[in-house]
């Protein structure tokens, strides 16, 4: 039976795991004053059901989890791009829950992914750089990202493999210096990208998280052997390296890479605007092109060095940037969306629940049509 | 002086449906209205006739005592959601969990109705001997002498399209926990 006393117990765990003071408890709730909280948390004050809804959505967690009702799930580690100084665990909570509520539309739609991304067997303490690049071209060839691989990426993860991708702008006041997250749990796969960022340097991040997402559980298992809990493991720069190397090899393949440089090879150079136009064309930043150019032994690394430093060639860059660069992408991938609609139609939910998924409140914008529920349901025979 | 039937608006699309198709002013003199806090705090705003949107303030007729504020606790609300199933239960919003509560503890249900844009919170309704109380908004506007071309979601065939479902599933087993 659920009473004050463990609903103020819940409350504070759940506080407590994001890090959260009480004062920003209440802020984030809503609430006039951290009295409030301290009082709830001491179990001296019955919560409102209204009230219980505020501290829910603060807390990124459901109703029946602060209510003793359904067990709160382990933790689960989420792993940040770049570091972690300067964060609580409100992006983290945010990304969990989010991917559950993808991974419910799912069930609830049937609408399962043809494939699940699989799990490599990982050692990070003896890993070689030429074992990631292998990686790097056999998961190409896998997710058959053909060769313009960032073309591709974004919508075999999210529609083939199910991972669920979502977008933030990312602040340092809240994420530190960190670009992107991953995490592998109950829902699936998940990775958060930095909104603000640009198209070419969202494809990095994606690509460097797919690393993670595919070396997974022996990461895991070797994370809890060398570290002790809430540290890093003296590895952890290192993985992030090869992460790196994963992603500028999996983005950038050597045989259409090399296609284009040795039809340039005679002439003995390549222009600034054809390097530019390069980086573009396979979804990458110049910087990234460059080094990989340098790596594939193309230009050497004090050419690399010295472009990156000549003004000309960053005024070129930031002119192709405001052309390229697009709109910011939405919170929820598309596919999120459309089961979310599809649930909504077929009825599955109503109103109410549809707001709660999408993050919006009811009225400020359009239902999709109620009306259509039967036909949703209509079948036909396939062949 | 005959007393006003009551009439749970159970969630916030009732009470965006009632502004949207303005009826809310012949609902509020013919009914008795009652509103969960928490679908309060959701029904914000609707969009009129001509698609703009307006804000619904209903803060404002709480104050002006032209409708009943329910505030459920939290411990309340715990013991109704411990009593559904998970298959129902999961596709709950809060403000029709607290709506639930506010049927479960009624006594006497003879003298009440409920209006609720949501199949899922209709269905549940069966497992607290209330789904008798359902009513659509076309049908409560018609009592009171309103007749308008509707949304489906505000018409008796989606309601009693959810209450036969609801009885499906408690008959399945889906709808409560202890049956």
């Amino acid at each position: 039976m659920t009473d004050k006393q463990t609903i103020a117990e819940r409350i504070r765990a759940a506080r407590e795991a994001l890090g959260y003071t009480q004062q920003t408890l209440a802020e984030l709730a809503g609430f006039a004053n951290l009295q409030t909280i301290s009082d709830i948390e001491r179990g001296q004050r019955e919560v409102k059901a209204w009230e219980l809804v505020q501290l829910s959505r603060a807390l990124h967690t459901d109703i029946d989890v602060l209510l003793g009702l359904r067990t709160a799930t382990p933790p689960i580690r989420v792993l940040w791009r770049r570091g972690s100084l300067g964060k609580d665990g409100r992006r983290e909570a945010q990304l969990i829950e989010r991917a559950r509520r993808f991974a419910q539309l799912e069930q609830w739609c049937g609408e399962t992914s043809p494939s699940t991304l699989p799990n490599e067997e990982f050692e990070p303490t003896q890993a070689t750089y030429r074992s990631v690049e292998d990686l790097a071209d056999r998961y190409r060839r896998i997710l058959d990202l053909g060769n313009i691989p960032a073309a591709s990426l974004l919508t075999t993860l999210g529609e083939t493999y199910g991972v669920k991708i979502f977008y933030e702008p990312l602040t340092e006041e809240v994420d530190g210096d960190s670009s992107a997250a991953c995490v592998r749990g109950d829902f699936g796969a998940a990775v958060l990208l930095n909104a603000s960022e640009a198209p070419w340097r969202r494809n990095f991040s994606l690509a460097h998280e797919l690393f993670h997402l595919i070396t997974w559980d022996s990461v895991e298992e070797a994370w809890a052997r060398d570290a002790a809990v809430g540290e890093e493991p003296e590895w952890f720069e290192q993985l992030e390296k090869f992460a790196n190397a994963f992603a500028a090899n999996l983005l950038l393949p050597e045989e259409s890479l090399g296609k284009y440089m040795d039809a340039r090879a005679d002439k003995g150079s390549i222009r600034y605007v054809d390097l530019i136009n390069l980086a573009r064309k396979f979804g990458v930043s110049t910087q990234a092109l460059l080094y990989r150019l340098a790596k594939l032994r193309y230009i050497h690394q004090e050419t690399v060095d010295r472009v990156l430093e000549d003004p000309e060639f960053e005024t070129l860059d930031r002119h192709s940037r405001h052309i390229h660069w697009g709109d910011a992408p939405d919170t929820f991938p598309e596919r999120y969306l459309r089961l979310a609609q599809q649930a909504y139609e077929r009825e599955i939910i109503g109103p109410s629940k549809l707001a709660e998924f999408l993050e919006k409140p009811l009225g400020s914008f359009p239902l999709p049509d109620s009306g259509l529920a039967d036909a949703a349901e209509t079948t036909l025979t396939i062949a | 002086m005959r007393r006003k039937p009551r009439l749970l608006l159970l969630d916030a699309g009732a009470v965006i449906g009632a502004f949207a198709c303005e009826g809310w002013d012949q609902l509020c003199k013919s009914y008795h209205i009652v509103v969960p806090t928490i679908v309060i705090g959701e029904a914000r705003f609707y969009h009129d006739s001509v698609g703009n949107q307006r804000p619904i303030g209903l803060d404002h007729h709480i104050e002006s005592g032209l409708i009943e504020r329910f505030e459920a606790s939290a411990t309340e609300l715990a013991t109704t959601i411990a009593l559904l199933h998970p298959y129902i239960r999961d596709r709950l919003h809060a403000g029709e969990l607290e709506a639930l509560t506010y049927l479960r503890l009624l006594e006497e249900k003879s003298g009440i109705g409920f209006i609720s844009a949501d199949g899922a919170a209709i269905q549940a309704t069966y497992a607290f001997d209330a789904a008798r109380c359902a009513l659509s908004l076309a049908e409560a506007l018609k009592r009171c002498g309103i007749t308008k071309a509707l949304e489906r979601k505000y018409c008796e065939e989606f309601v009693r399209k959810h209450l036969a479902e609801g009885e499906r599933l408690l008959v399945q087993g889906l709808l409560r926990v202890d049956y």
